[in-house]
């Protein structure tokens, strides 16, 4: 039989098949013998009777076989009768001991269901953003197409001209294209911004999702100019229908075009894949839908599966086709990158790994804690334990008790733990960034999947917890078997050994913690006490995007223009209002075609975005309160032809200036064509995007032409008084205006630059949170042992007391041990810590990993709550009354 | 296989067997045997090996118990005892077979008289 003999007998397996067998045929020998002696004493020959006694018995084995059935079943039954009777003992005598100690259990409990419950919400927010497929047939096999540009730069739509080329690429499938527009639907009882994207017709089935109701788009729905046809997103369905079965083949209006919905799209179809597509409509042949024309296309492609291996390559041959056939002249290229990969960042990436490296580390120091806790226990029952053994007791029944003890803590742990877990993923998400949610959508939760993973971490954990302590008290028992009923027996130097290295563990790792925490803070504070080179206070910035169809010349948008601006100024407490085009803080698009010098065939520098401002205010320096370095302001003789421009610092130093009065009489474009800008004066980096390091930095301020403004209005007001009336006035502005007209974006600036660090505050939160439950967990670990070892030393203090010590000098005693073991930690923390920060660096803004300040703050820190973890047994250690001690053996 | 007698149906042979054990006494398989021929005078008769599944089955529905013992001429042999709830499983088996031949006798005096 497979199974060694010692595991069947500790968990007292049944018999095996082959011994109840020899039993048997025992059993059957013997009729046989008496049979044949019967027999024989009747006067047959030995070998007569022995077939006649054979043949009487009828088919041994036949016979055999049915008694080892029913032996096997008798022996099963024994066993799991006993097995559960053992258990429900068991099961009763722990809760028993968890009523009798409630605080002892609780601690368990809250130690392993934060640990666990905080691990498995940060696990569910990696799972759910970074390691799920997509919901698509065959995901691997799918492709986005970038462009890069030659600073690095990716933007995820091309020029439509490449699209052509790119058609006819080998090896690289076959291309889908699409573009993002928004749209204003005007049936409703108000004017809504939608967002749709125009898809060629074959690309509602680039995902094998063909739609839920109704039809895919059909090459007809494509003809240019025909395009009448619109889907509907899943989720526009919901909210906007109500799931109405019957909406196939009603209208809608968009941009005042009548659209008819030909279907409902499948909720996992989701295109692009972060932010919320309501409507789909046909992009035509020629790059139009909705009577425009696109300069630019986004493409998915779907590989066949053999060309996947080969992408690589294929893409790099195709790239440098395009080359050579463009020059080297091209800022953009196209880049491949698989669409089955997470969409976030890769610095919120490593943010999110470093998140659930930091939560795990926490659930070791529970875990550790947890040890200790049933070490301590373990220890106090020893001499309990003792006595059961000696009076005969089986070792099994007494790991088996401890073990069921642990397993009911588990089990209440893990509900702890989901419990946490549910409202912990709720609670993150509803305060993650922009950025997290954006990509993640709403449907997180914790999944079937992830319990089945907090059960196993539960289950595992529990029976750690139980059999290390259950182990060592048999075991030490054993041992001391012999003076079992000594109250000290048990007491002796290793089980305090092993608690001890608990302890200066989880200060290593909850320093570590705290460190890393401490280093993020001190990023985030760096970040935000930039200076955000204006002053933010009372400014309100809007965003208007008016629809080419109902604004279609240059008259009709300036004077909305003029009609809005007006109304703006009659605001009570309103003292500046600054009108722009597209580019206005918070509402401006950054530009990244590179930046010329005048005459020079390259751009210079690499890998940084412009932000263009355009105001028809030359005064908007002073309406923002950026300081001037430099040169002179715009001045209200200038005009918008004279492409007069303020740079800032940033974008001087881009220009390559040394000195900000050096940049004076720059002349640059952007991209290669156009008329160049001249450099009038320099200003301060005014973080108009943002404390974001990434962004806005290189920016300028042009005049803008308000008798020719383009579709895209920015607006920027500065007011006394709260901002809240003010943006209810400013829409009241725009309605007055044209009621038709949504507005896009409605923002203070200090919430832009309050937001612009949601995802740092967002990550540095949840550090801090692990860090402090860490450090809490660690000194509730000190805690614990010193407590305990001042009890079982009682006697002694108790003997020191009473010949004479100092009640500081026992104080001393205990208080010392625990900053021995607090410094020990710290030290090895501290290697650990250096060893593990550098998964911090390139989430850090202007901070070390391994920023020494830092670290000795920590150290301080974590010193100073050992202290306080130590001072309280330590007094609790002088209040000994020595006689009552003494007394008490 | 050849047979002579009565054949005996399993309930039939759970009973004698608890009849066997009632005088407390233990016997092993064999002894079981040859108390039942003897009783019925060899009227009864069953394949020898079918006692020991219903012995094996009996004791694992906990009517009876079983101890490894040595028989005369120092043999090894499992002995079998009646337990309590054997012995309340062969009153109301007692019951039943009393009713059960009192039943059939009246037929049987039924058809004897008509």
């Amino acid at each position: 039989m497979g199974r060694p003999r010692g595991v069947r007998r500790l968990f007292r397996l049944p018999a095996g098949r082959r011994r109840t067998e020899n039993e048997v045929e025992l059993e059957f020998r013997h009729h046989l013998e008496m049979r044949i002696d019967e027999l024989v004493d009747e006067g047959y020959r030995p070998d007569e009777a022995r077939r006649i006694a054979e043949a009487a018995f009828g088919s041994r084995r036949w016979y055999r076989q049915q008694c080892v059935v029913q032996r096997r079943r008798e022996a099963r039954m024994t066993w799991m009768r006993e097995s559960i009777g053992n258990l429900t003992t068991d099961v009763r005598y722990a809760l028993r001991g968890i009523r009798k100690q409630p605080g002892f259990a609780a601690a368990v409990v809250l130690t392993l269901g934060l640990g666990i419950g905080a691990n498995t919400a940060i696990f569910t927010v990696v799972d759910h953003l970074l390691l799920r497929d997509l919901p698509f047939v065959e995901p691997d096999d799918l492709y986005t197409v970038h462009a890069r540009g030659t600073d690095g730069f990716l933007a995820s739509d091309l020029p439509s001209d490449m699209a052509l080329a790119l058609d006819r690429a080998d090896g690289l499938g076959r291309m889908y294209w699409s573009t993002r527009l928004s749209a204003v639907r005007n049936d409703g009882p108000e004017p809504t911004t939608l967002v749709l994207q125009a898809i060629e017709p074959g690309f509602t089935s680039v995902f094998g999702l063909p739609p839920t109701l109704g039809r895919p788009f059909n090459p007809d729905d494509a003809l240019p100019g025909a395009s009448r046809a619109v889907l509907l997103s899943h989720s526009y369905w919901v909210s906007q229908y109500g799931r109405d079965p019957d909406i196939v083949g009603r209208g809608l209006v968009i941009d005042s075009i009548p659209l008819t919905v030909v279907g409902v799209m499948r909720p996992e179809f989701r295109y692009p894949l972060y932010g919320a597509t309501q409507l789909y409509v046909p992009l035509a042949s020629d790059a139009t839908a909705l009577g425009r024309e696109f300069a630019r296309l986004e493409a998915v492609t779907r590989l066949a599966p053999e060309e996947v291996p080969g992408v690589e390559a294929a893409a790099a041959r195709f790239v440098s086709g395009l080359r050579e056939s463009l020059g080297d002249t091209s800022t953009w290229l196209p880049a491949w990158s698989p669409m089955n990969r997470p969409m976030v960042n890769p610095d919120v990436r490593r943010a999110l790994y470093v998140s659930l490296g930091a939560v795990t580390l926490m659930l070791l120091v529970a875990l550790l804690n947890g040890v200790n806790l049933m070490l301590v226990r373990g220890t106090t029952r020893s001499r309990e334990i003792g006595v059961r053994l000696a009076l005969g007791g089986s070792r099994t029944r007494v790991v088996a008790q401890m073990l069921a003890e642990s397993a009911v803590l588990a089990l209440l742990s893990g509900a702890a733990a989901v419990v946490l877990a549910v409202v912990g993923v709720e609670a993150l998400w509803s305060m993650a960034p922009g950025e997290l949610t954006f990509f993640g959508g709403q449907d997180i939760g914790v999944d079937g999947r992830i319990l089945a993973f907090v059960a196993l971490v539960s289950t595992g954990s529990g029976l750690l917890f139980g059999l290390i302590p259950a182990l060592r008290a048999v075991t030490a028992a054993g041992a001391t078997s012999g003076t079992a009923m000594s109250t000290h027996a048990a007491s002796g130097r290793r089980p305090v050994l092993v608690r001890q290295l608990l302890v200066v563990g989880q200060v290593a790792v909850s320093l570590t913690l705290l460190f890393g925490a401490g280093l993020m803070g001190r990023s985030f504070h760096t970040l935000v006490s930039q200076d955000p080179g204006m002053d933010p206070e009372g400014l309100v910035t809007m965003n208007v995007q008016l629809s080419p169809g109902r604004y279609p010349d240059e008259n009709t948008r300036a004077a909305f223009l003029r009609g809005v601006t007006e109304r703006l100024w009659g605001i009570p407490g309103v003292t500046a209002v600054t009108v722009g085009g597209m580019g206005l803080p918070g509402t401006a698009v950054t530009f990244g075609d590179g930046l010329y010098l005048e005459g020079e065939p390259a751009p210079v520098g690499e890998g940084f975005t412009i932000l263009p401002l355009a105001t028809a205010d030359p005064t908007l320096r002073v309406t923002l309160g950026t300081r001037l370095i430099a040169g002179r302001d715009l001045r209200p003789e200038d005009r918008p032809d004279d492409r007069r421009v303020l740079a800032t610092e940033t974008l001087a130093r881009r220009l390559g200036a040394t000195s900000p009065s050096d940049a004076i009489g720059q002349r640059f474009t952007l991209g290669e064509e156009g008329r160049p800008m001249e450099v009038v004066g320099v200003v301060e980096d005014a973080r108009l995007e943002g404390m974001d390091p990434r962004f806005g930095r290189a920016a300028f301020f042009r005049l803008y032409d308000v008798d020719a403004p383009g579709h895209n209005l920015g607006f920027l007001v500065r007011a006394e008084g709260a901002v809240p009336p003010l943006r209810e006035a400013m829409q009241a502005a725009v309605r007055a205006v044209d009621p038709g007209q949504p507005i896009q974006e409605l923002l203070p600036l200090q919430q832009i630059l309050h937001d612009s660090v949601q995802k740092p505050r967002f990550f540095l939160t949840l550090m801090a949170v692990f860090a402090g439950s860490g450090l809490f967990l660690a000194a509730i670990g000190l805690y614990g042992v010193l407590s305990f070892s001042v009890s079982q030393r009682l006697r002694e203090m108790g003997v020191r007391l009473a010949l004479g010590a100092a009640a500081q000098d026992v104080r001393g005693l205990v208080f010392r041990s625990g900053l021995a073991l607090a410094t020990l930690g710290t030290l090895v923390g501290v290697a650990l810590a250096l060893a593990v920060s550098g998964a911090l660096e390139g989430l850090l803004f202007e901070t070390s990993a391994t920023d020494l300040g830092v670290l000795a703050v920590t150290a301080i820190v974590l010193l100073g709550a050992a202290a306080l973890a130590s001072y309280v047994p330590a007094l609790r250690a002088t209040r000994v009354d020595p006689v009552a001690v003494l007394k008490a053996d | 296989m050849k047979k002579r007698g009565i054949d005996l149906i399993q309930g039939t042979l759970e009973f004698l067997i608890l009849q066997t054990l009632s005088s407390g006494e233990p016997r092993h398989g064999f002894g079981v045997l040859r108390w039942i021929r003897d009783a019925t005078g060899g009227t009864l008769t069953i394949e020898e090996g079918a006692l020991y599944p219903a012995l094996h089955r009996m004791e694992r529905r906990g009517w009876l118990q079983s101890e490894w013992g040595v028989s005369e001429k120092n043999r090894k042999a499992r002995y079998y005892t009646l337990t309590e709830a054997g012995r309340r499983q062969l009153v109301r088996e007692e019951t039943g077979w009393k009713e059960y031949v009192r039943a059939v006798n009246r037929i049987i005096e039924m058809a004897g008289t008509a």
